[in-house]
């Protein structure tokens, strides 16, 4: 597949990304901002963001809708870029990334999950991870990643035959496939009830402690920062809060 | 503006390209509908008012090499229901024409002064009439003059009888009789090499030696007057005159040329715009279709806010009545537009006084009703759908149920890659609309295959006509059969390194129920400059003791190979013989029956006689051979093959190229069309999942190469599909356009075939690369917000 798709208008980053060694923080944003021209109106999503995102870190990303979280999302996975402000991995500057690199660092480095699981409707749960794995370098096998998130039962099936709940458990499968170093949830639990939300965030919080990705999970749930090592709080385009869990909970024991 | 009228215009503009892709096919099939129906009733009017005007006389009859005292025309001019008779004379001449370093044919025809033309009276385009006693003045046919830049004022020298005259031209003219003039015993015109020359009565009794008789008379008729006894009351009367057998309007060389190309238009008047308005219903078919699943939830609040099934359904009619009026807004003036140009082409060719060219109210009336009809049958059931559609239903969002197709159980998925299994999913999931998909596509291809298939087919005419069957430099046509011993003395003139003799008759078939008039030529056993072929275009080496005649002549008159024939002799004196038909031939440009030689000349009582001969000279010696030729006493006609050929290759052409451009305009429309709608679709349908795939790490042209993957899929048995239809409708155009004399083969050429590939492979490459650029500016945030 990777040979399958290569192409000239694409080409290999090179010697980019992967080639940083190994520092902390993985990810570093300096006064971030973004502006959004709607019609007349010039909206500020993001007011001059600074954050540091370590190692293995598990982070949950709480604001009101409208605080511009999945803006400061979007921009962390390089699906946007700030209007102004710099984003940094690990050395790499990729503000001025061109596309073709940002679209290499979300092949190589990042893993999504969304609010509406975004799953290839013509392809089975195993084929939908395996879209993931046969672009990355040492994935796991997408029955590995199944398993992780509990659905080895459900490989051959395809997502209109699954709950919503499983059908976000294997977007979360396709998400860390490929070992990301960086794991982006879009409000994962929001089309969910209580109690899938809940496998869905285990799983979450599993593949963080056994992969160690640095893991971003945006949420309005309060709750759900329970489970972080950090908690960031975004109210109008600011970090208001960033602090430390002294302990964090099993997903498990979350009751909201 | 209601608030539904409001959506209908912003959906319209959201959906703008499709639409306009749409619209064009649709335009381009009421243009050919206008442009053909258009060209078709201009070129019946300006007949019919060229007939009328010029009052084109209803029965003629030829008295061959015969003559009859003037007092016989007054009997028949006393016949029951004959209003008018035109005794006048006939004869060949061969010219010479400065200028032009080939001899040239002419038919002179007498006239009587103005203006007491009872018939066939001419339409003179510049000069005057000639008159009575003016010594040697003629009109000349407009396309001989135009070819020759001759004009009033302008002389030629004409051998007629074996005078060699100098004639004045005083006035170029058009008739009635000659809208497309063609050499007798040519197989195709030739406007440089052969023209009509109208010379005044009492100067063509002198060159012939014919005062007080006739050898041509022509008839009109009361209005309702029956054909059939007028012909059988004047065979009887000239019979002993040497009658050739008198004929209807049905059988006159100019009028059943003028009438063949009219048919082949009216052939192609239904069934080429057709093809489009085919295309047309599809495309709105799965635009419409598409634009409904995603309006699923508009659809159920507008019937839950209480708007009727039938008001909902009207709203989607409307769409695309408004598409459909767009498409004919665009086409009526194009079709009119082409609609002239073609007749101008036909102009060139058949010459009228005026072309009468409107675009008629009933046209334009039909090209909306046929377009309006094409959308509706397009709409339909879509439409359908939507008022079955209940509140409830239409509120929820439709989810794309895949399933386990055959692939995966029989076990192939496995062995592909993520993109093409996603590709084999989404085409296998709706094969019906994908069938349709890859059939609009093999309609283009189709389209310029047939449109490369008329060239072909009239090259491979023109191929086996000159090629094949006259193979000769020069035929000759002789006065009188002559002695065939004779035939040597061609020999002796400069440059002549080969004769054949034959021998042409004029002909009458006597079928059951139905007779053919034809030219029967008798060709010399082991000739081989006039040849005849068989229906595979195959040279037939032998010719037995009876008749060989066209296999479409023996259809019509019931004919199979063993049968006895009755044939009518039709020259000097009538008789009816009796010949067996031994096989049936192809003959492209006429209709001819062929016998050996010596055996014709036995079945006329005229052993070892001919009356023609084709002639293989040495190029570097033509002009002193012209020169004497042009002298020769007992030459009545000279035809030169090459000059032909390049006539009718010149004369073609124009059209030709005008029909290939034409025709890859459309099939261009068409591929866009169908290309474009189709990958828009698949993007709509799957700009979630693209989206999806590039936010995981797909570059933009990994994106791209599902979607178009899909469309390349689509598009690949389009060509082999389009090119097995293409030839399937040339067959059929073929068909429609094949009257009595011409026989359009059904051909299509490798190149022909290549050039359809070409052609639709890049206006779908580039079709698809425009839907591309879409695919690479997706809104990989915003795709990713909107639910289901």
């Amino acid at each position: 597949m990777r040979q399958f798709f290569r192409s000239e208008d694409d080409p290999d980053p090179g010697p980019g990304l992967a080639a940083f060694p190994d520092v902390e923080p993985v990810l570093r944003a300096e006064a971030l901002a973004k502006t959004y021209q709607m019609g007349e109106v010039e909206v500020r999503a993001l007011r001059g963001v600074d954050l540091q995102l370590g190692t293995g870190e598990l982070i949950v990303l709480l604001g009101a809708s409208g605080s511009g979280k999945s803006t400061l999302l979007n921009i962390l996975g390089g699906l946007d870029v700030p209007s102004t402000g710099r984003l940094v991995y690990r050395g790499r500057d990729l503000t001025t990334a061109r596309e073709s690199a940002r679209t290499a660092y979300r092949r190589d480095h990042v893993g999504f999950v969304f609010q509406f699981y975004n799953l290839v409707p013509s392809l089975t749960a195993r084929e939908n991870v395996a879209i993931v794995t046969d672009l990355a370098e040492s994935p796991l096998s997408p029955e590995a990643a199944l398993e992780i998130v509990g659905l080895s039962h459900r490989l051959d099936h395809f997502p209109a035959q699954m709950s919503g709940g499983e059908q976000q458990r294997v977007a979360i499968a396709r998400a860390i496939a490929k070992r990301p170093q960086i794991l982006l949830c879009d409000e994962p639990t929001g089309a969910l009830d209580i109690a899938t939300g809940k496998l869905v965030l285990a799983a979450i919080a599993r593949v963080n402690r056994e992969l160690g990705s640095t893991t971003v999970v945006i949420t309005h749930n309060a709750v759900i920062a329970e489970m972080a090592d950090r908690v960031l709080q975004l109210a109008d385009g600011q970090v208001t809060a960033d602090r430390r869990n002294p302990s964090k909970r099993d997903p498990a024991e979350l009751v909201w | 503006m209601r608030a539904l009228d409001r959506k209908l215009f912003r959906d319209l503009a959201r959906m703008k390209s499709q639409a306009i892709a749409i619209a064009l096919v649709v335009a381009s099939g009421v243009a050919l509908f206008v442009a053909t129906m258009t060209t078709y009733r201009s070129l019946r009017m300006s007949e019919a008012v060229f007939y009328r005007e010029q009052r084109f006389a209803q029965i003629w009859s030829g008295l061959g090499l015969g003559r009859a005292p003037l007092s016989v025309a007054r009997d028949i001019a006393a016949l029951p229901g004959v209003t008018a008779v035109d005794a006048r004379l006939v004869a060949r001449a061969i010219l010479d024409v400065r200028g032009l370093d080939v001899p040239a044919s002419a038919v002179l025809v007498s006239i009587s002064p103005r203006p007491e033309h009872p018939l066939n009276d001419l339409y003179i385009r510049r000069g005057r009439h000639v008159e009575p006693g003016r010594a040697e003045e003629v009109m000349v046919s407009e396309a001989f003059a135009e070819k020759n830049h001759l004009g009033p004022g302008d002389s030629i020298t004409a051998t007629v009888a074996g005078h060699r005259t100098a004639l004045h031209i005083v006035g170029v003219a058009l008739s009635p009789e000659f809208v497309m003039p063609v050499e007798p015993g040519s197989a195709a015109p030739d406007d440089q090499r052969f023209g009509i020359l109208w010379i005044a009565r009492d100067q063509l009794d002198a060159l012939l030696d014919m005062r007080g008789s006739f050898n041509d008379i022509a008839l009109g008729l009361a209005p309702g007057t029956q054909d059939q006894p007028v012909i059988a009351a004047v065979d009887r009367i000239l019979a002993p005159y040497g009658g050739a057998g008198a004929y209807a309007r049905v059988n006159q060389a100019s009028h059943v040329m003028l009438e063949e190309h009219i048919v082949q238009l009216r052939g192609l008047t239904l069934l080429v715009p057709s093809i489009f308005l085919l295309v047309a219903a599809f495309l709105v078919n799965v635009v419409l279709a598409r634009l409904i699943a995603t309006q699923r939830e508009q659809i159920g609040m507008l019937k839950a806010f209480g708007y009727s099934n039938a008001r909902v359904a009207i709203h989607y009619l409307e769409l695309t009545l408004v598409i459909v009026v767009l498409g004919v807004v665009l086409g009526m003036p194009v079709g009119a537009w082409l609609g002239r140009l073609m007749a101008v082409f036909y102009a060139t060719f058949f010459r009228f006084p005026t072309l009468v060219f409107e675009l008629e109210p009933a046209i334009a009336v039909g090209g909306v009703a046929v377009a309006v009809i094409a959308a509706m049958a397009g709409a339909l059931g879509t439409l359908r759908r939507v008022v079955a559609m209940p509140p409830i239903v239409a509120m929820t969002p439709e989810v794309p149920a895949f399933r386990r197709t055959l692939l995966d159980r029989i076990g192939i998925t496995p062995l592909l890659s993520s993109a093409t299994r996603m590709i084999v999913r989404n085409l296998t999931k709706r094969p019906l609309r994908s069938g349709l998909a890859s059939a609009g596509m093999a309609f283009a291809v189709a389209v310029v295959v047939l449109g490369g298939s008329s060239a072909d087919g009239l090259n491979r005419m023109r191929d086996v006509q000159y090629e094949a069957i006259q193979r000769e430099d020069i035929s000759l046509a002789l006065d009188h059969p002559r002695a065939l011993g004779t035939a040597r003395d061609f020999l002796a003139l400069p440059g002549v390194r080969q004769v054949e003799p034959y021998r042409v008759v004029p002909a009458r078939l006597l079928g059951r129920g139905h007779n053919e008039d034809i030219a029967l030529y008798g060709l010399p056993d082991g000739g081989v400059l006039r040849n005849v072929v068989d229906t595979a275009y195959r040279r037939v080496p032998r010719l037995g003791a009876g008749v060989v005649v066209t296999g479409w002549t023996a259809r019509r008159l019931g004919l199979v190979p063993g049968d006895l024939l009755a044939i009518e002799i039709r020259e000097n004196h009538r008789r009816v013989v009796m010949a067996r038909l031994d096989a049936t031939v192809e003959d492209p440009f006429g209709e001819a029956g062929y016998m050996e030689l010596g055996a014709l000349g036995r079945l006329l009582g005229e052993p070892q006689t001919y009356s023609n001969a084709s002639l293989l000279i040495d190029p570097t010696h033509a002009s002193a051979l012209y020169d004497q030729l042009e002298h020769a006493p007992h030459a009545m006609a000279i035809a030169i093959r090459r000059s032909t050929l390049e006539a009718h290759r010149a004369m073609s052409e124009a059209p030709i190229n005008f029909i290939r451009t034409i025709v890859v305009v459309f099939a261009i429309i068409i591929a866009f069309g169908v290309v474009y709608n189709t990958a828009r679709i698949a993007l709509a349908e799957r700009s979630r999942e693209l989206a999806t795939l590039r936010v995981l790490g797909f570059t933009r042209g990994e994106a791209s190469r599902i979607l178009l993957g899909e469309i390349a899929i689509l598009a690949a048995p389009a060509i082999p599909l389009g090119l097995a239809l293409g030839y399937r409708l040339a067959g059929a155009v073929a068909a429609a356009m094949t009257g009595s004399r011409m026989h359009i083969p059904w051909i299509v050429s490798p190149s022909t075939y290549a050039f359809a590939v070409v052609v639709f492979a890049a206006s779908a490459l580039i079709s698809a690369l425009i839907v591309r650029r879409r695919i690479d500016r997706l809104d990989l945030v915003e795709v990713l917000k909107a639910r289901e």
